[in-house]
């Protein structure tokens, strides 16, 4: 990992095409400012972070639970039409 | 083609049926190929990687359970998608069943959207404050605030 120390108002370029500023800061909050092309996804890490592990837990499902949640899903629609009368 | 999987064993599927992840799925970047397969128990469908016969996903459509889940979709995830018309587009949420079946979620926050027509898919990371990661499935639908 490439580090760089930087004040308030300075500066890092990704590429020629991509800006990090330090906007701020504050005690131990520093604000970021981030200067990207449109098709470039820029997010906090622990979402990236909270999706992957998400998808992860996604993927390890097995094949007789599907049964059992539609029935779950079933009942739930009923018991709403019911409500709605 | 026959495709191989770890729950349905060998199944027969069209060449035109494979949908082209180019950048794959958050965590699962190196799987660039999957297929929809649709079930008995709808609304769910099964995305199961073409590469991994193990590898799939629980999927749905999220208006069933949320239906005012609502986003843009950026001008620049449709070019990459090949998007010309609204109509070819389709919305899935990955769907995480615990221990407990009623706890079941979607995740609205990073829904998977498919260009039908092109055979091609991308997941992306919604903005939007309000859809969470964890969208519980089964509870009483109230306006998402």
């Amino acid at each position: 990992m490439l580090v760089l120390t930087r004040k308030a108002e300075e500066s890092i370029m990704i590429s020629d095409e991509i800006e990090i500023k330090v906007v701020s800061i504050e005690g131990n909050q520093i604000r970021l400012g981030i200067d990207a092309p449109q098709d470039i996804e820029v997010h906090r890490k622990e979402i990236y972070e909270e999706i992957e592990a998400e998808n992860k837990e996604a993927a390890d499902v097995q094949r007789q639970n599907l049964k059992d949640i539609a029935k779950l899903v079933e009942k739930k629609e009923k018991k709403r039409g019911l409500d709605e009368l | 083609m026959k495709l191989e999987t770890t729950r349905f064993g060998e199944i027969d599927i069209d060449e035109k049926e494979r949908i082209n992840f180019p950048q794959g799925l958050y965590g699962f970047k190196s799987e660039k190929e999957f297929v929809l397969l649709a079930t008995d128990e709808t609304p769910f469908f099964w995305l199961q990687s073409v590469a991994n016969p193990e590898l799939a996903f629980i999927v749905t459509e999220p208006w069933g359970f949320c239906s005012n889940y609502e986003f843009d979709l950026k001008k620049e995830v449709q070019n990459e998608l090949n998007v010309t018309s609204k109509d070819d587009v389709m919305v899935i949420n990955m769907v995480v069943i615990p221990d407990d079946p009623q706890e079941m979620t979607m995740n609205l926050k990073a829904p998977v959207i498919i260009n039908r027509k092109e055979r091609l898919g991308k997941q992306i990371i919604l903005d939007d404050e309000r859809y969470a990661v964890k969208y519980k499935l089964l509870q009483e639908e109230r306006s998402v605030s």
